[in-house]
């Protein structure tokens, strides 16, 4: 058996072949019956996302498999199997195994580590389970793919720091208050990116909300989003000494915020930080607060920087997540090879066991005047010589399951005792 | 004698082990999340470093203060201490990939000092010496961990005013924290600095009638209270947070190391740790 991937992803097709190839549920549903029904495969599963299509399958014959899997792809798309030829990509057993370890654990990813690629491919796998198209094999690797891709994120730093700009700034008002408890957010605009950016800060515990905005209806609306207050505009300054943390994000045309606004209440804030985040365009922050002591202003530039610097540290990761997955790519290795080995075993055992009756009949037939107790005499006698005589056999073949090679150690095993195995059956 | 000395030199080659593996985890390789198996064997140092001075207690009935080997080991011991409360509390393994290899070259420089132990005639130990040196060697301790949460504030306070996380961004914890563990450091040395001198001063006047005498290491000690005093009282009636209040205790820790080892090398009357 063998298991074969093919693909897809941002690195080797553009968009426009990206979302031609890209499954709808309903498409998927059609995709994993055609698996069900064909004998090219045994097992499959698709993996559809915006940046990859990946086809997993489980097959005997790999050139039926990749015929039938370029077929399938075609199919659910416009381009030519050439064309396809051209952007695909194809693994096979380990290195199939491999690389669902790299991108279960977002090492494929556009943004290196990030986590949303868990959840999708944990849904293909629920999908794939529910419609029955995957087996004993996709369902252990897949399995096992879950447990690698949370140990890459909980053991190594692959997931941690923000990738995102708004997320970025959340961390940075971590690093400078430590929790966010005790502090207060005041929010300048009401729109789309002040939002996204607020409600991560509300996730991490901000205690309390203030939204100003020039059409104080906006700002009520945001505000009771997050349970906070709603500021008339001309209040702003008023009310700059209670906040902590100030994001920036009005459509004005000129700072909102200036250096003498921030100066005159550092020191009535009892020297408390106080951290700006601009992400308007033109920026709503002057610049030239970041300059005052325990005041820190960060534009949209500087978050970008910020994130780029994560994505870097992100890197160093990498060593330690390619560990953690060489680990469980052998252990996989080896789950599927004691797999392999037991048909091997069984089959041994059955073929014995026959020999021992047919003997034991025929013998027992030529001693007509022995009884009862000799007869169990006897056939405990040719249990035992047949048990003793597997025995190191058998702990053989599961050794040769986990050694280098082994797949040829086991062929040797088959033809000397003349085993047909059920898998060439 | 013999049994400390052991015990000594296996806490320096359990310090030593962990100092390379700190330094390697911390400021090497990539971030680890869960390894909270390293501090074990730090831990398991500490501990034989306890046994190491209880030892010495044993041997010679009286607590290490008696000579710059056995306060060294009593030094390093308190900070190692204190660090692990700190690493545990606060989850600040970075410092340890600095605090504990400097206390390993500690004791190694200790390892070479003579240790003469009757160098402390009998009619000079005193309830009053035991509590003046030990107390003061605890706050030098919590001393010169609030300076290394100050140093590490400064570190983190240029990353942020420099907009470039570097490593120590990701792995130094937020500017609060830092400031207000360095402030409860502080609050915690000042007692024990101003315990210990007063008890220095019963001793004095116990053993020669007279409470003061203005030596070198007594002027130093003044100052390097009145240092922390300034210290305090700006953060309380003033505000000073961060940066000017970091500065203060870096300055403070200087007049300490001065007090301590760059004193120990002049001849002081009672205060000279160097000669037995």
């Amino acid at each position: 058996m063998n298991i074969i991937i093919m693909g897809l992803n941002h690195k080797t097709a553009p968009v426009e072949v990206r979302e031609q190839i890209s499954f709808t549920s309903q498409e998927k549903e059609t995709a994993l019956e055609s698996i069900i029904e064909t004998n090219d495969v045994q097992e499959g599963l698709v993996l559809s996302t915006c940046n990859r299509t990946e086809i997993y399958v489980v097959a005997s014959q790999l050139k039926k498999a990749k015929g039938f899997i370029k077929k399938l792809l075609s199919n659910f798309s416009t381009l030519s199997i050439e064309k396809l030829n051209s952007v695909l990509y194809t693994y096979t057993n380990l290195d199939a195994v491999t690389h669902l370890y790299k991108v279960v654990s977002g090492l494929d990813s556009m943004i290196l580590g990030e986590e949303q690629i868990l959840g999708q491919i944990k849904e293909s796998f629920t999908e794939a389970k529910q419609k029955e198209s995957i087996d004993t094999i996709l369902h252990h690797l897949f399995t096992e793919s879950f447990k690698v891709g949370k140990r890459a994120r909980t053991e190594t730093s692959i997931n941690d720091n923000a990738a995102s700009v708004s997320y970025a700034a959340v961390e940075l008002a971590n690093k400078i208050f430590g929790d966010l408890k005790e502090e207060t957010v005041l929010v300048l605009g009401a729109g789309e990116m002040s939002e996204l950016t607020l409600k991560n800060l509300v996730d991490h515990g901000v205690k309390e909300v203030i939204v100003a905005n020039r059409t104080f209806s906006k700002a009520v609306a945001l505000a009771d989003r997050f349970e906070g207050e709603a500021i008339p505009w001309q209040q702003v300054e008023s009310c700059l000494h209670k906040a902590d943390i100030v994001i920036g994000s009005t459509g004005a045309p000129h700072y909102v915020i200036r250096q003498e606004m921030v100066a005159g209440i550092l020191s009535y804030r009892k020297n408390k930080p106080l951290f700006f985040i601009d992400i308007a365009v033109p920026r709503d922050i002057e610049p030239e607060i970041h300059n005052l002591d325990n005041a820190y202003a960060y534009n949209i530039d500087d978050l970008e920087s910020v994130v780029e610097a994560n994505l870097q540290e992100r890197e160093k990761a990498i060593k330690d997540v390619n560990q953690i997955i060489k680990a469980e790519v052998k252990s996989f290795d080896q789950w599927r090879n004691t797999r392999d080995v037991v048909p091997i075993i069984k089959s041994l055992r059955e073929q014995a066991e026959e020999i021992r009756q047919q003997e034991l009949e025929r013998a027992l037939a030529k001693l007509d005047d022995i009884d009862e107790e000799e007869k169990d005499v006897i056939k405990s006698l040719t249990y035992k010589i047949i048990n003793k005589l597997l025995h190191t056999p058998t702990v053989q073949v599961k050794e040769f399951a986990n050694v280098e090679d082994g797949q040829v150690y086991l062929q040797a095993v088959n033809k000397l005792f003349g085993l047909e195995s059920e898998e060439e059956q | 004698m013999a049994w400390s000395r052991g015990l000594l030199w296996l806490t320096l080659a359990i310090y030593f082990f962990s100092s390379i593996i700190y330094i390697k985890q911390e400021l090497i390789q990539a971030k680890q999340n869960n390894n909270r198996k390293i501090a074990y064997l730090f831990q398991l140092g500490a501990l034989i470093h306890t046994f190491c001075l209880l030892a010495i207690i044993l041997e010679t009935g009286y607590l290490p203060i008696k000579n710059l080997y056995e306060t060294l080991l009593l030094f390093s011991w308190t900070i190692v201490i204190i660090y692990n409360l700190i690493e545990y509390l606060y989850k600040f393994k970075v410092l340890g990939a600095f605090i504990i290899p400097l206390n390993t070259i500690a004791i190694f420089y200790a390892s070479f000092l003579p240790n003469n132990v009757d160098n402390l005639p009998m009619e000079m130990r005193s309830i009053w010496l035991s509590i003046h040196t030990s107390v003061i060697f605890f706050g030098y301790g919590v001393f010169t961990l609030a300076f290394c949460v100050s140093v590490a504030y400064l570190i983190q306070e240029k990353q942020l005013q420099e907009k470039k996380p570097s490593m120590f961004y990701y792995r130094l914890p937020a500017l609060n924290k830092l400031d207000k563990l360095s402030l409860r450091l502080v609050m915690i040395g000042f007692p024990l600095l101003t315990i210990g001198v007063l008890a220095g001063v019963i001793w004095s006047g116990e053993i020669k009638g007279v409470y003061w005498t203005w030596n070198a290491k007594q002027i130093w000690t003044t100052i390097t209270w009145l240092i922390y005093a300034l210290y305090l009282h700006n953060r309380f009636s003033k505000n000073w947070q961060g940066r000017k209040s970091a500065y203060i205790t870096i300055i403070g820790f200087l007049a300490i190391l001065f007090t301590y080892l760059g004193l120990a090398f002049l001849p002081v009357e009672f205060h000279d740790f160097t000669q037995s």
